[in-house]
């Protein structure tokens, strides 16, 4: 038997090469709905990148369908509840890709730090006496909140507190004693580290109970000074109100790595405010992570192609309110 | 020299001293205390030659930037001259302030901690391309899930030329990055190496070794050009240059031709020998994804501006009181330290 498994979108070769070795492999000609239920018709196993939704209609429309490899962490484009009831497994990639965000979130939260874009933009036009009005802030002794302490949120209080001198504050619904012990990390109710934090990092899953957890109120919670980063899922912040504080001045900046509709169209409000740094979607996007993530996902959808246990499956959650991504 | 024409006028008696300070400078609470301190303190702009009579009867002089040489000669009460920062030879011609019997002061280690958080951040815009992208996603240009969009540092080696207060500090935040790190130095550090897990190699091993590679020397004749073509022709493909030093220690063509048809993936620099450097620089064409330049700003932080102030006006007050700090010697540049 030869096993059909469908791309949404081409993937690291260390997992299409693994793939291809027991199954054929294509990738789908677009990832809208009218051509992924076209695509899906005659294939066991899927792989999902980030574009692309697979609700109920979709996974019905698989008739052969028998598990949906997530190419990454999170499933909030995966109906696991549909899947499940349809006896499609759903496997995703927990941690590979945790270190590469972590830095990806350090890197930006010091852009910002530094203003490197304005620093970058004064030498290149010629612009040297700008110098004196491009004051940085360091980072030791700052106060970092992390909300969702997962395994990004890990790696970045590990970064922050043993290379940067950082405090660390987070909010997670499940206390993490190791964190506690390790890098003096302490928990608080969301508000209390929003108004504490110099820079605030959220890394939770989308679900129903985060999407715009960062909201107008919750924004107004924040230092002026502080730094807001969402490299997590679009969505978690409200972009609306995260512009509205930038332009008003009540935050000094903010990164972003994804939004609410990736990618955001030209005259999408993110893309001509001011202080807000824009990366697209990349945090995990290294050499490394990307072949961990690859392998891992290829690895575990033959497993379930081959009958055995999967080793990263994906059950509907069981604690909806749950903020821990791991 | 210096110390032999210290004036016994001012020995003992700091409340007789005349201290001018960049006007810039007026409200910060080193400068105030200095008054507190009963030292007359005046203050000057940065047209020289307005301020000849100002900076004529000042003992004592903080400060912040380039004094003609030619000012030196008509500074007949000065005899200290303290430097906000630590490489004074590139902004006084401390030769010839020794030929007049002027003391020359800087101040060392009050920015390491501005300078090495620069150049983390530097390394990280390089490998994460984050000032890049931010264009790209402005003109629409989203990524197509491509690898190579970002470089992972956990696992990559880090070579630090120089372990000097800023090196040894760039170590320590590389640490937590999970980065191999090794050095070279003209002079072993031991105490250093013990506390910060770094190896010493020659630099030529560094440069073969290194996927990223970070500037800490002071700028001295020996260390003139330390990376030069046949350096940067050892550098591994791909390999990223930061320099938050000193200018001149990069051969600026050669720099340029390694980035436009060799093999270096990526430089950043804050630093431009000469300073300001010409516009438009001939590496201001190049994407941001290879190049990113900041004009020497790594040290512009609060805490590392009152550092330095607080510091070079310490200077002064010690030398007045006979107690001199911080001197720097004609003809110290000569020696290779690392910074």
């Amino acid at each position: 038997v030869t096993y059909r498994v469908l791309l949404t979108e081409d993937i690291h070769p260390a997992g299409r090469e693994l793939l291809a070795a027991s199954a054929s492999v294509r990738v789908a000609r677009g990832v809208d709905s009218d051509t992924l239920r076209e695509e899906l018709r005659d294939v066991d196993a899927v792989v999902l990148r980030a574009r692309g939704r697979l609700g109920r209609d979709l996974l019905s429309a698989g008739s052969r369908l028998r598990v949906v490899g997530r190419y990454g962490v999170g499933v909030d484009n995966v109906d696991v509840d549909a899947a499940t009831a349809l006896g499609i497994a759903v496997v995703n990639v927990p941690a590979a890709s945790a270190v590469s965000v972590a830095e990806h979130a350090m890197g930006c939260l010091l852009a910002l730090a530094r203003q490197l874009l304005a620093a970058d933009d004064a030498v290149r036009t010629g612009n040297w006496e700008r110098r004196h009005a491009l004051p940085g802030r360091e980072m030791q002794g700052l106060v970092l909140g992390i909300v969702g302490m997962g395994h990004v949120g890990r790696e970045l209080a590990r970064i922050a507190h043993l290379g940067f001198g950082m405090t660390i504050l987070y909010h997670d619904l499940q206390p993490d004693p190791a964190v506690e012990s390790a890098f003096q990390a302490e928990p608080l109710e969301l508000h209390e580290l929003l108004e504490r934090s110099d820079a605030v990092s959220v890394h939770v899953p989308l679900h129903p109970k985060t999407r715009n957890l960062l909201d107008r109120d919750a924004l107004q919670h924040m230092k002026p000074s502080a730094y807001l980063l969402n490299i997590a899922r679009g969505g978690i912040v409200d972009e609306e109100a995260l512009v509205e504080t930038l332009r008003s001045g009540r935050l000094a900046g903010a990164a972003l790595d994804v939004f609410s509709h990736e990618p955001p169209r030209s005259d999408d409000q993110v893309m001509d405010c001011p202080r807000l740094l824009l990366t697209p979607h990349i945090g995990a996007l290294t050499e490394e992570a990307h072949q961990r993530v690859s392998r891992s996902v290829a690895e575990d959808v033959l497993r379930v192609l081959r009958g055995e246990q999967p080793r990263h499956p994906v059950h509907p959650p069981r604690r909806v309110d749950t903020l821990n991504e791991a | 020299m210096a110390g032999d024409a210290h004036p016994s006028a001012c020995a003992g008696a700091p409340e007789a001293a005349v201290v001018a300070v960049p006007e810039s400078w007026a409200s910060e609470p080193a400068v105030l205390a200095l008054n507190g301190a009963g030292v007359h303190t005046v203050l000057y702009g940065q047209d020289f030659r307005q301020e000849r009579a100002t900076l004529a009867q000042a003992h004592g002089i903080a400060c912040d930037g380039a004094l003609p040489t030619e000012l030196l000669a008509a500074l007949p009460s000065t005899r200290v001259i303290s430097f906000d920062g630590t490489g004074v030879w590139d902004f006084v011609d401390v030769d010839e302030a020794a030929r007049r019997g002027i003391t020359i002061c800087n101040i060392r280690d009050y920015g390491s901690v501005a300078v090495a958080e620069h150049t983390m951040a530097l390394i990280l815009a390089l490998a994460k391309r984050v000032t890049a992208w931010d264009g790209c996603v402005r003109c629409g240009q989203w990524n197509h899930g491509e690898p190579h969009t970002a470089v992972q540092l956990r696992g990559r080696t880090l070579g630090l030329v120089g372990l000097g207060s800023v090196g040894s500090e760039v170590a320590r935040l590389a640490t937590a990055f999970g980065f191999e790190l090794i050095y070279w130095s003209r002079h072993a550090n031991r105490a250093r190496e013990r506390g910060l897990s770094v190896t010493r190699t020659t630099l030529d091993v560094l440069l073969r070794r290194a996927d990223v590679i970070s500037l800490h020397l002071l700028l001295t004749a020996e260390s003139a050009c330390t990376i030069g073509r046949r350096e940067l022709a050892l550098m591994k493909a791909g390999a990223l240059l930061v320099n938050t030093a000193r200018g001149g220690l990069i051969d600026q063509e050669a720099l340029a031709e390694a980035l436009t048809v060799g093999t270096l993936g990526g430089v950043a620099l804050d630093v431009w020998d000469p300073e300001p450097p010409p516009s438009p620089h001939p590496l201001a064409h190049l994407d941001r994804s290879k190049v990113i330049l900041t004009p020497h700003v790594a040290a512009s932080t609060a805490e590392a501006r009152s550092a330095a102030i607080q510091g070079c006006v310490r200077n002064i007050l010690a030398y007045l009181a006979g107690k001199p700090t911080n001197v720097v010697h004609p003809h110290a540049s000569a020696r290779a330290e690392p910074r």
